[in-house]
């Protein structure tokens, strides 16, 4: 079992990991939650049985991806500082790139590594709402 | 030619492209599921339709990109986030997913807003709102223990597909 993020309110987004301090006060069992993986990182390959379902050939790369919006801003090659995506579909948000971790309380934190950006953040704003 | 798959698990529905190496967009496909509301202020998803639609769009894009499967590299999930899907020990989903815009876990948003006030933003980077994964989970416990006692594993809804496709 594989993977990720932030949205979920349990990732400690400055260690990039799970955050036990959240997941023990809880007291939500540790073992609920899988493996997490960058998004570049491949995380399994399309299996035998799958690969007779779906036009995919068995041992197909499967990399980990991450959210919509922030996948998005990326494709359309927000990757440095000074890029800005703007994207409205069934939510809204403004994304930027920052190079160290921004956390304001009506603002979204994503850790996404860039090409650029080894430990990059992906930072948004959600609709409606004031400006980054 | 190496080409890529990118799948990306939607609200309203799957979108998938296949792309070649320079980005050019080959192909691209989509289906639509629903949204279930049983009471006022849920939303839920079935991660079996998840899944059907997407093998549906990705069978669909290859045959009009005239792609063999050989051709395809790797695949790329993207997908809605926040979500709740919960699996038991052989990885099937006990309930239907509680997706990002359910706002049924209003009491367990102000439980989690008295207990950790701006520490958990400050820990997460993101504010504390119902549909996010904590408070669904909270809300689970409290009103359907019978599920909670299943929970092996909770996942995000991409993850479904990954999981599907990889069987990891």
């Amino acid at each position: 079992m594989s993977r990720m993020l932030a949205g979920t309110l349990l990732l400690d987004t400055a260690k990039r990991s799970w955050s036990r301090e959240i997941i023990n006060e809880l007291s939500i069992p540790y073992d609920f939650f899988p493996l997490l993986y960058e998004s570049p990182q491949i995380t399994g390959r399309v299996t035998k049985k799958i690969a007779k379902e779906i036009f995919l050939k068995q041992g197909t790369l499967i990399f980990a991806g991450g959210a919509d919006q922030v996948m998005m801003a990326i494709g359309n090659g927000v990757v440095e500082m000074e890029g800005l995506a703007s994207r409205i579909g069934t939510g809204g948000l403004l994304i930027t790139v920052t190079d160290h971790l921004v956390i304001k309380s009506n603002k979204v934190l994503y850790t996404i590594p860039t090409p650029f950006l080894k430990n990059g953040f992906l930072w948004g704003r959600f609709f409606p709402g004031d400006h980054l | 030619m190496a080409c890529f798959l990118g799948i990306d698990l939607g609200t309203s529905g799957v979108e998938v492209v296949v792309v070649d190496e320079t980005r050019r967009v080959f192909s691209k496909s989509s289906e639509r599921y629903s949204i279930y509301s049983p009471h006022p202020g849920w939303a839920e998803q079935d991660p079996e339709e998840w899944w059907m639609d997407t093998v549906k769009a990705v069978n669909k894009v290859l045959d009009q990109a005239a792609l063999n499967s050989l051709q395809i590299r790797g695949v790329g999930i993207s997908g809605q986030t926040h979500g709740t899907v919960s699996l038991d020990k052989n990885f099937h989903p006990l309930r239907r997913a509680i997706i990002w815009m359910d706002q049924r876990s209003i009491s367990q948003v102000k439980k989690l807003r008295g207990k950790f006030g701006r520490r958990l933003t400050h820990i997460t980077g993101f504010p504390i709102a119902c549909g996010f994964m904590v408070p669904s989970l909270l809300w689970i416990r409290e009103n359907e223990p019978f599920i909670w006692d299943r929970i092996y594993k909770v996942i995000l809804p991409k993850d479904y597909i990954q999981l599907k496709l990889s069987g990891v």
